[in-house]
Parts: structure tokens; C-alpha cells; sequence
């Protein structure tokens, strides 16, 4: 390694795992590169000036071979966000956080990983303190530009995150460090073999919505903020290898807004059925609590006629309309749950899993209140929550299959 | 496998060849331990040129048995920038140590960037001390002096403190080399001249205040080293000696016992060059000689029973051992 006589910092030994970022973030600063030039000469990489050097980094495997080509190594699979994920996802960029998230402790040593920036972890999982975005001091974000005016993980109010000397006199990784994430990148690998994340087409995702999809096992289990914690009522969970739904149901109706005129619908007759058996805690309570019953207790407890916890109460015909963003989720998750297992998909549900996950969702998004709604005619008035909803899902194809969608 | 292919394998074939534990090297590293035990903040090696200075610096490097307490190692060559300016000094010393430089750091920056080097040396070996040594030292001038010691304040108050070692041609003008101590103000002096150690090499007679602890020359302890010492493989091998030359070996030859052989040669080339019998023996010629003794005249031969005048005559020439002493001699003027 080249690096490791010619760069100060460039034992990587002592910072493993580490993100693209947070070994240019630990290179430069030890190394006291701060204009562009120095970046190009040193590291190989050439950056815009004060531009996002995490997204940056992350985001282009152009930079990160130049970066690894500088260093004199093969550029290490732990950049690439996508080892990350216990799932497969079409644009690995969409399950992270674009800005910089650090644990306090690791970050006065010049160490970042990738795992800090999963939504699903939200405290450093050897040192135990919240992860952050912002100054502590200040609030504001910590300097992620190269050619900026103050160094690489300061921040303006004057607050330097990164204390240079104790990072040069670091002589071990943290102990826990290495196992947790050998431990978790193996889980991860595990995982995408039978995962996959399905997100709304053409619609931006918050990352911080798929905290409420992925439970970690019991061997890599943190203390999760409360946020974490609670993010997974807001979920649903259903297994898609049961029983159809009742004959009748059409719930595959290809319009942009799916028009529900009355109550004789025979999915929302169904949805109306199993409300109060299986209804969830969290926001479907707190939308529709004064108007439709439902047994919480029932949560985890499978319905008489197969189906699970999807359903919640109905407010009673005064939503209409289906937002078309929650028909192209469909269209996608049935997509790709096709393209995932045609096996069992013409196996076990021949072709009614189709009309079977379109009524989970839509039940659920129903449930959420905020894809059935009467305000037709003009939903650029609404809440953005309302006006571009954007639920995503986990298809899990392992047995029983399952399929956890949170809506947004 | 016969013997000439096992010698082919032989380390004293390769490229990069065993070192030979000299006195000269004890030497050095006896007062190198000494300053770092008492916290001294420097050591000067002064020597002529190829007597081994800079190899012995490194085998320091690479050895511990001789540290009085764990130390970080940083080794670095300076050069004598065009412009002379701290920034083209802290931007020497950078690339000295092998580091990448940029071309627009600031002094500011190179000087950080080196305490870092340092701190990180430090924890790697686990030490509180970290020697640079400093090889062709005589290039420094007083204001690069100055520079270190800047480097040195930075240090003040920490766990981790640099120590210098100073290489040092003493023959590098010819003439005598520019001897900065005179002009050296106190703060320079007492940081960087107050000690130092002569490197000499092979010594030809004991020296007096070694008399009680030392039962050869330097040269004939040399050759005992191959004879005795060195082995291949490193457990259960044979020595150099015996390696290449087995009869010779096992009816008692050694050789250590052609010392004075050896030095009688050297006196008469002295003679036939017209300057004064060396008091020692520049070790980039002693190697090679040693060299060509046993991969060349011994060289495993089962006829080979000792060395005559003329093995010895022919041995000395291919080490260019005349071509070292002239050019050590035109230098001090003699």
C-alpha cells in the first residue's frame, strides 16, 4: 500500500471499514490538505470546490477509483453504499443519508463509515452516543466541501470535530469495532439474497423511511432512539405465500386515479371486514380512531380467513380517489415481485398473488388515511405528505415470503 | 541436491546480503542508547564517506536489542533545495521521509504535516520517543538547524518528544567539511552539537579504552562473525565460513587467523599507493571483499585449504579497496 508510507494516516488498519469520505476526511486533515490542487496531487481526486465531498465520494465510483488508484489498493467494496443494505435496491444512493452523519467519538479520530449513515442504526454501535448530522455546538453542518475556507469536519462556529494529534497517536481500532461490522456486512450479504426495496417510481424517497423496514437480528441489536423505535409501528407486514383474497375483488384497475364511487366495493368491503381484527397501532389509530373500531390486541394474531395486519378502520365514504403514485407502487412491487420469484409466483398464488398485494397495500395506504382521499380535484393544495405520497416496500422471498411497506 | 547448488541458494549470493555485526556498529549504538536513556535531544555520527554510517543507522532501524526503552524510527535524506526557505526545508524533510509533497502547502502546513509523521511513528512503535535520523546531515546550514528546532518546540509539553540523529560525512569537502558548531548560537549548539560519536570503520588495532573488553581487532571480529556467527539457515546451518569452504573448515582453518595476512596486503598497497596505512577499513570495501573470498576464491571447493597472498591481492582489488583509500585520502589531503 502506498499510502501507508507516503500519507500520514494511510494505515487503514486503524480505521476499518471505513467510507470513501471518511478516508479522504482522515487523509486530508493529517496530512493538512485544504486547497483543490492538494487534493488532486495527494489523493488523485479531483473535486469541485465547496462542493459535497461525502455525496461526492459515495456517489461516483470515478472518484473513488482515482482515489484507490492514489492510494496504490483495490478500491474496497465498503465504499460502495450498496454492501450496506440488507437489501438490493436499484439506486444504491436512495436508502443513505445524503449528508454527513457521525458518532462524536469516532469522528474525533478522523473514522467514518458508512454505517453511521444508515438510517436503521442510529447510534454508533461500539461507542453507544447518538449519531449526528450537525454541530453540536451550533447546530449547523460540519464543513464537507474540499477548498472551503475552514478544514474538513470543522465547523464554522469554530468547533473542530476532529482532533488531528490524537488521530496521528491512535494505535488500535476501537475493539468493537471490526467484529460489529464483519458481523453486520455478513448479515447484510445474507440478506440481499432474498430482500429486495421497492420504492415509488419517479418519486424522491426520504431515506429515513426505510429505518421502519429493516429489523436487525438479535446479535447486532443497538439501544435505537425512541425515533427508531418507533418508526416500525408505521409499517406493514404481510405474508404474501396465503391465501387469496375473497373472489370479487378488482383491485387491479389501471386508471391515474382510482375511483372508489361507494361502499359496495368489494376491497373496501373487505378492508371494512377485517378492521377491527387486525387493525395496527400508531397512525392509522390516531387517523381514523373516532370513526371506525378496532382491536389492537389482535395485532399479531392471524385473521380467520388468512389475511394479517394490514387493515384499519374506514371513516365511512367520504374518500374517493386513489393517488396515482400508489397504483404505480403497485405496478412496481407486483413487477418486481415477479421478476424476483415467477416460481412461486405461479406456484403458490396462480396469479392471485397480483390482486392479493394490490389489496394490501391499498388497504394499508387506506389504513394511512392518505391515498383515498376526497380532495380530487386539486391535490396540488394539500400537504406535501398528501400531494406526492410515496410509499416504499421490503420483499422479503425467503419462506414464508413477507412484504413490509411503509407509507409516506 | 549438490553442494554447489545449495551455495547457489546461499544468502551471500543475493542481491542485498547479510549484514555483518561490527564493532563499529556496537559502538554507535552503545552511545546512541546512552543519549536517548539520559534525554538527550540529538547525537551527531560523524565518519568518512563509506564507512558504513548510514547502513549501521539502518540496521539500528530494524534491530531493538540495543534500545534502552521502546522508539519510533524515521529515517530521511535531506537535499539542498535551490531556493533555501523554511517551506523548501519542511518540503526536504517531507520528501526525505518518502512522503508525497504538494507544491502549494504552505510552511505552516509541511510543519504540521511532519509533527503528524512524527506522532504517528510514535504510536505505531508504541513510544514515546521517536529518533529521525537525518543522513547526509553535512548539507545543513545553520537556518535549516533553526527550522528543526522550530519543529522541535512543537513538542514541548508532549508525551511524544523527537530525538536527531545526525549522519554526518565527515569528508565531504574536500579539504574538511564546514564545521557548524563554531558559529552555532547557544540555542542551536545546545539542542543539536553538544553530542556526538565518531563512526569509524573496521578498526585495524584495539582501541585503549576497549583494551579490557576486546580480545581482536575490529577486522579479525569481523571474520569471526562469519566464522562462527553467521549461519544458513539461520537454526541449525552451517556458517559462512564452512559453507564455502568445507575441507579448509574442517581441518581448522578460519578466517579470522588470516587477520594478519590480510592487513600485511593492505600495508604494502598503502606502500605502492605512497599514503599512510589506513587505521581502518571502509566497510563498502570490507563487504565486498569478504565477498568475493568466499563466493569466489573459496566457493565451496574441496581443494581450497587457505588464502595466499595472491587470493588476497585479488580479493582487495575487486573491492576496489585502492579506489576507496585514494579517494579518503584526497579528501583529508594527505
Amino acid at each position: 500500500m502506498i499510502a501507508d508510507i507516503q500519507l500520514v494516516g494511510g494505515n487503514f488498519n486503524l480505521a476499518p471499514y471505513q467510507s470513501a469520505f471518511g478516508c479522504v476526511a482522515r487523509l486530508a486533515r493529517l496530512n493538512q490538505v485544504r486547497r483543490v490542487t492538494e487534493y488532486s496531487q495527494l489523493l488523485g481526486i479531483k473535486p469541485n470546490k465547496n462542493i459535497n465531498l461525502f455525496s461526492t465520494l459515495t456517489a461516483s465510483q470515478l472518484q473513488q477509483k482515482a482515489l484507490s488508484t492514489a492510494l496504490g489498493i483495490e478500491t474496497p467494496s465498503e465504499w460502495d453504499p450498496a454492501v450496506w443494505y440488507p437489501f438490493r435496491v436499484d439506486d444504491a444512493r436512495l436508502p443513505s443519508y445524503f449528508g454527513l452523519r457521525y458518532c462524536l467519538a469516532c469522528i474525533r479520530l478522523g473514522y467514518h463509515t458508512m454505517l453511521h449513515q444508515l438510517p436503521w442504526i442510529s447510534t454508533c454501535p461500539w461507542h453507544g452516543v447518538r449519531l449526528r448530522m450537525r454541530c453540536p455546538r451550533c447546530s449547523r453542518y460540519p464543513v464537507t466541501a474540499a477548498g472551503a475556507p475552514t478544514k474538513l469536519l470543522a465547523c464554522a462556529c469554530g468547533l473542530d470535530l476532529m482532533n488531528e494529534s490524537a488521530s496521528a497517536l491512535q494505535r488500535h481500532a476501537h475493539p468493537n469495532a471490526a467484529t460489529y461490522l464483519q458481523a453486520y456486512l455478513n448479515w447484510c450479504a445474507e440478506q440481499r439474497r432474498t430482500n429486495q426495496l421497492i420504492v415509488t417510481p419517479g418519486v424522491h424517497v426520504d431515506p429515513v423511511r426505510t429505518l421502519s423496514l429493516v429489523d436487525l437480528p438479535p446479535a447486532l441489536a443497538l439501544r435505537q432512539a425512541k425515533r427508531v423505535r418507533e418508526a416500525k409501528r408505521y409499517r406493514l407486514a404481510t405474508r404474501l405465500d396465503q391465501e387469496s383474497p375473497p373472489r370479487g375483488i378488482d383491485a387491479t384497475r389501471h386508471v391515474s386515479h382510482l375511483d372508489l364511487h361507494d361502499d359496495s366495493n368489494p376491497a373496501l368491503n373487505h378492508i371494512d371486514q377485517n378492521a377491527a381484527k387486525d387493525a395496527r397501532l400508531g397512525r392509522s389509530g390516531q387517523a381514523f380512531g373516532h370513526q371506525g373500531g378496532r382491536d389492537a390486541g389482535a395485532r399479531n394474531r392471524s385473521s380467520a380467513d388468512g389475511w394479517s395486519s394490514y387493515a384499519a378502520a374506514r371513516p365511512g365514504g367520504r374518500y374517493r380517489v386513489v393517488h396515482p403514485n400508489y397504483l404505480n407502487f403497485v405496478d412496481e412491487l407486483v413487477a418486481k415481485w415477479n421478476h424476483s420469484s415467477p416460481q412461486q409466483m405461479s406456484k403458490r398464488c396462480n396469479g392471485g398473488l397480483d390482486p392479493r398485494v394490490r389489496l394490501a397495500v391499498l388497504a394499508q395506504g387506506y389504513a394511512e388515511g392518505i391515498f383515498i382521499s376526497e380532495h380530487e380535484v386539486n391535490l396540488s393544495t394539500l400537504p406535501e405528505r398528501y400531494r406526492s405520497p410515496s410509499p416504499i416496500a421490503l420483499l422479503c422471498t425467503s419462506h414464508p415470503s413477507e412484504l413490509r411497506i411503509a407509507f409516506g | 541436491m549438490g553442494a554447489t547448488t545449495i551455495l547457489q541458494n546461499h544468502p551471500m549470493h543475493a542481491r542485498h546480503r547479510p549484514n555483518i555485526q561490527t564493532l563499529p556498529l556496537l559502538r554507535m549504538a552503545s552511545d546512541l542508547a546512552t543519549c536517548l536513556e539520559y534525554g538527550r535531544p540529538s547525537l551527531r555520527i560523524i565518519g568518512d564517506g563509506r564507512c558504513g554510517k548510514s547502513t549501521a543507522t539502518r540496521i539500528l532501524e530494524t534491530t531493538t536489542s540495543w534500545r534502552p526503552f521502546p522508539i519510533g524510527f524515521l529515517r530521511m535524506v535531506v537535499g539542498k533545495p535551490t531556493t533555501p526557505s523554511e517551506g523548501n526545508f519542511f518540503r526536504e524533510v517531507i520528501l526525505g521521509l518518502g512522503m508525497r509533497a504538494t507544491t502549494v502547502a504552505t510552511p505552516q502546513d509541511l510543519l504540521l504535516r511532519i509533527i503528524r509523521a512524527i506522532e504517528q511513528e510514535s504510536a505505531r512503535a508504541a513510544a514515546d520517543v521517536v529518533v529521525i535520523a537525518i543522513d547526509t546531515a553535512e548539507q545543513l546550514t545553520l537556518k535549516d538547524y533553526a527550522h528543526l528546532a522550530k519543529l522541535q518546540n512543537h513538542f514541548l509539553g508532549s508525551s511524544v518528544q523527537p530525538f536527531f540523529l545526525f549522519i554526518h560525512q565527515s569528508n565531504s569537502v574536500i579539504g574538511g567539511a564546514d564545521d557548524l558548531s563554531q558559529l552555532a548560537p547557544p540555542h542551536l549548539y545546545g539542542r543539536f552539537f553538544v553530542d556526538s560519536h565518531v563512526f569509524t570503520g573496521l578498526l585495524w588495532d584495539i582501541p585503549k579504552e576497549d583494551a579490557d573488553i576486546q580480545d581482536a581487532c575490529d577486522v579479525a571480529l569481523a571474520l569471526r562473525q562469519l566464522d562462527q556467527v553467521m549461519k544458513w539457515p539461520d537454526e541449525g546451518g552451517r556458517t559462512y565460513t564452512e559453507a564455502f569452504a568445507p575441507y579448509a573448515y574442517s581441518t581448522g582453518w578460519r578466517l579470522e587467523k588470516e587477520t594478519e595476512a590480510i592487513r600485511e596486503r593492505v600495508e604494502n598497497l598503502a606502500n605502492q599507493g605512497s599514503y599512510p596505512a589506513p587505521k581502518d577499513w571502509l566497510m563498502a570495501s570490507f563487504n565486498q571483499f569478504v565477498y568475493h573470498l568466499l563466493t569466489k576464491i573459496a566457493a565451496g571447493r574441496n581443494e581450497f585449504e587457505g588464502l595466499s597472498a595472491q587470493n588476497i591481492d585479488e580479493a582487495l582489488l575487486r573491492s576496489a579497496y585502492a579506489g576507496f583509500e585514494n579517494s579518503r585520502n584526497r579528501a583529508a589531503g594527505k
